[in-house]
């Protein structure tokens, strides 16, 4: 088997992004007829990785080999050309074509639409697939696991003979998971090297001949699937190392603030946890595993099915983000800032105070005079960095100035309840330490702290507990003494099978 | 840092500056083609009275547009209004409703029907165009409807309407200026210094966040169409006063074009998320010098049609250019390249 020639052979790639290093002195070989899985934490490197190869990014250093061809950068024509398809999670379909015109799409298949040629060109597919889609329907209309057997189909027309598969698994119902690993394994057989990314380790077990590991954007390893095992492979995805630093936090942990019991809405299941006074809680798992979903429920922002939420011990029925804030006094600071958080085209302190404009007015007209006092008191607190709080517009801003604006009007409300999603996305190392000091002092004037994040060092070095979320459900709680890599990435990877 | 720049101000004023200098090259062009002076006082109080009406209205589309959305359906919601309220009226068949109860009849239909827009809007989640296409058929109908079709005049209205629209003050200045000024003072008012004015823009400007503030995007977007509603009323009453206080069928059709116009050259973003009251002000009087003085001139209409066509497109070109570069700008990484290339 070490005789093989590799279909696509990645030396020395290196990626650099500023301010950090996505991808450094990754080499890693795929053979055909060989499903090679890759993984690693949120953030290791993989989607970045992935880019390289199909030419949505031009790597810094390394080269790329495929069919005997060896390239410093691959570009979509190309990476086309040499057979590399790559399905996504989010489909790149037409969804008000058929799936047989989705399909042939972008092939000439002579001068005119032909839709009888088409319809067998994809029921020929479809029959070796061994899948049961009727190829003029249109694709709006198919469930997710057929619009990715459409996607796959699409690949296999093109005769692709690199196949990548970035987390496939993710929208399927386990009966679709079958027919995907069924069609895998065929094309395995066909000899199509496949690259298999996914956070569930199972199926890596159960699908893969091989496994790369990234870390940080670093190679680990490759090892044969069959000669490790799962708690091998999670050492290799943690180990990493502890390197920032956090300020110290002189919080006393008080009551009970925000209880949580089998709430259940918007896709996440039964989740029940508590967060006290001056406690930060980290809240961990993998994207997709349903945290900032659950948020957006206890905020009001989306319906609750069932259970309950507490605040300072009463029962609370939160119905929409008004009275979150202004009865409740939760806030939620959200991950994406650019599109749920700020007004990026209004100024600082128009957007300090947004959403305290209703405390500030009598019969609806702004009071002027305590606007600026509100605007210039969590200007100064946040330490934002502009020229002029109230002509600077937010999108002129830096990342972490920006996210400063954002909590700034989070805690204008004066909740005592913060919810942090991803609270130093995108934003450099100093802005990072002064949110983590503003976390602090929050804590340290009893409020109670709920920080979903995915930066393992951030949920390591500033919780005081930290709840897992499997996928979409609960899947442990860790206290202070229990904390370890280990242990959070095994609860998060443990796949959808609990409870 | 804390002062603005000269650039800054040019750009913030430029129609202004443009505004200025069309009415100078009018001046010129009165004096060499027709030996007349545009800048007489008659002259410019009949152009500020006769486009006064077409502001107030400009008022109801801004609210629209700086929420984000837009409205296709103005002029025949005008339309309708004008007419509920000379059938009201009955003034020409000798019977004579009380003005006040026909002002009010036509403004709380304008409301109405606005509002219905909103609605539409707000529980169907299209695009704007849409709805409006639609509500525009809708409201064209029904005058015709109403008034038993063609083109119906009514004239000798309520004195009352041309008390509020066409009272000659000084020279040919008339009383729709006074309900101007009065309806762009509201206007700034509520979008300056109130809470709703505030939410306004944050329509506009990112309805996620809104939502996510707790304030109901549904509830915004009726109230915005609704109180553009109440302009829009205000204005009829005002267009048929400047006209003697007679009402036809045309009467706002195909003004609402102008107006989005006028808004959109004075630098009201469509869309959402900028513009101010005053920047309509001018670009609805810069589209209106330019009809009045290409007529003044006795140029051919179709040449009228031709030259606000290019301003038009002249506008939205300067304006995606601004945007561009601002984008461009602020993709820009500072400092220099460094000194080692990467391998």
């Amino acid at each position: 088997m070490a005789e093989k020639v590799p279909a696509l052979s990645l030396k020395g790639i290196r990626k650099v992004f500023p301010g950090v290093v996505a991808l450094d002195n990754v080499s890693i070989d795929f053979y055909p007829g060989e499903v090679h899985a890759l993984i690693g934490e949120n953030g290791a490197g993989k989607s970045t990785f992935i880019k390289t190869i199909t030419g949505a990014h031009a790597p810094d250093g390394g080269t790329i080999t495929v069919d005997g061809q060896t390239y410093n950068a691959m570009t979509p024509a190309l990476s086309r050309q040499h057979g590399i398809e790559c399905i996504y999670q989010e489909f790149n379909l037409i969804d008000v074509l058929s799936a047989a015109e989705n399909i042939c799409y972008g092939e000439k298949l002579g001068r005119f639409v032909n839709q009888r040629q088409m319809n067998e060109i994809a029921k020929k597919i479809f029959d070796d697939f061994g899948v049961d889609i009727n190829p003029s329907t249109l694709v709006r209309n198919l469930t997710p696991g057929h619009m990715q057997i459409v996607e796959i189909a699409k690949a296999v027309s093109k005769e692709c003979k690199i196949l990548i598969l970035d987390e496939p698994t993710a929208p399927l119902s386990i009966a679709e998971v079958e027919i995907l690993f069924k069609i895998v394994n065929q094309l395995r057989d066909k000899g199509v090297a496949i690259i298999f990314i996914s956070h569930r380790l199972d199926e890596v077990f159960e699908l893969t001949d091989r496994v790369s590991i990234l870390r940080d954007g670093v190679y680990i390893t490759t090892l044969m699937t069959k000669d490790t095992n799962r708690a091998e492979l999670i050492k290799y995805m943690v180990g990493r190392e502890m390197t920032q630093t956090f300020p110290p936090r002189n919080a006393q942990i008080g009551d009970v603030a925000l209880e949580l019991k089998n709430l259940t809405g918007n896709k996440v299941k039964n989740i029940s946890f508590k967060a006290h006074h001056g406690e930060i809680l980290g809240v961990s798992g993998l994207v997709g595993a349903g945290r900032t979903e659950i948020m957006k429920v206890v905020f009001g922002a989306e319906k609750k099915q069932w259970g309950e939420v507490y605040v300072n011990g009463k029962k609370a029925d939160i119905k929409s983000p008004n009275e979150a804030m202004h009865k409740y006094g939760i806030c939620l600071i959200p991950e994406d800032r650019k599109r749920e958080g700020c007004f990026l085209q209004e100024t600082i302190s128009w957007n300090i105070v947004y959403n305290v404009l209703g405390k500030i007015s009598h019969m609806g007209v702004i009071d002027m005079k305590k606007e600026k006092e509100i605007a210039d008191y969590y200007g100064k607190a946040m330490r934002i960095k502009a020229p002029n709080l109230n002509k600077t517009k937010v999108m002129t801003l830096s990342g972490g100035n920006q996210q400063k604006v954002v909590v700034g009007k989070a805690l204008a409300t004066q909740s005592d309840i913060i919810i942090f999603d991803e609270p130093t996305r995108g934003i450099d190392v100093g802005a990072k330490f002064e949110i983590y000091e503003l976390m602090n002092r929050m804590c340290e004037e009893g409020k109670c702290v709920i920080m979903v994040t995915s930066d393992m060092e951030e949920l390591l070095g500033m919780s005081d507990r930290i709840v897992v979320f499997g996928e979409r459900c609960l899947a442990g709680e860790l206290t202070k003494e229990e904390f370890s890599q280990e242990r959070i990435l095994d609860m998060a990877s443990s796949g959808g099978a609990s409870k | 840092m804390q002062k603005k720049k000269l650039k800054d101000y040019f750009q913030e004023y430029i129609m202004v500056l443009v505004l200025i200098l069309v009415l100078v090259v009018f001046e010129i062009l009165g004096y060499t083609m027709a030996n007349r002076n545009f800048f007489d006082i008659s002259n410019l109080t009949t152009l500020i009275s006769q486009k006064a009406y077409l502001v107030i209205v400009g008022v109801g589309i801004t609210f629209i547009m700086l929420g984000g959305a837009m409205d296709l359906s103005t002029g025949y919601l005008l339309s309708t209004v004008g007419m509920v309220m000379a059938l009201i009226d009955g003034n020409a068949k000798g019977g004579g409703t009380f003005f006040l109860i026909t002002f009010a009849a036509g403004v709380i239909l304008a409301i109405l029907l606005s509002a219905f827009n909103g609605v539409m809007y707000s529980w169907l989640a299209v695009f704007p165009f849409i709805i409006t296409l639609g509500s525009q058929y809708l409201f064209q109908g029904a005058t015709y409807l109403l008034t038993g079709g063609q083109s119906k005049v009514f004239s000798k209205l309520d004195p009352a309407f041309k008390a509020f629209g066409g009272t000659p003050i000084v020279s040919s200045l008339r009383t729709s200026v006074i309900v101007m000024i009065i309806m762009v003072a509201i206007g700034s008012f509520i979008l300056n210094k109130t809470h709703f004015g505030r939410n306004v823009y944050a329509l506009g400007s990112n309805p996620d966040a809104v939502a996510l503030s707790g304030v109901s995007v549904a509830k915004m977007r009726i109230a915005v169409f609704a109180l553009a509603g109440l302009f829009f009323g205000i204005a009829q009453i005002v267009n048929i006063g400047m006209k003697n206080g007679s009402v036809q069928q045309s009467f706002g059709v195909g003004d609402e074009f102008t107006v989005m116009a006028g808004a959109m050259l004075g630098g009201v973003k469509m869309g959402g998320g900028g513009g101010k009251i005053s920047n309509m002000v001018v670009g609805v009087y810069l589209i209106g010098v330019l009809q009045y003085g290409m007529n003044y001139l006795n140029f051919n209409q179709y040449w009228i049609y031709v030259v606000l066509g290019i301003v038009l497109l002249a506008a939205i070109s300067l304006d995606t250019m601004q945007t561009r570069a601002a984008i461009n700008a602020a993709k820009k990484v500072s400092g220099k390249p460094p000194k080692e290339a990467a391998a």
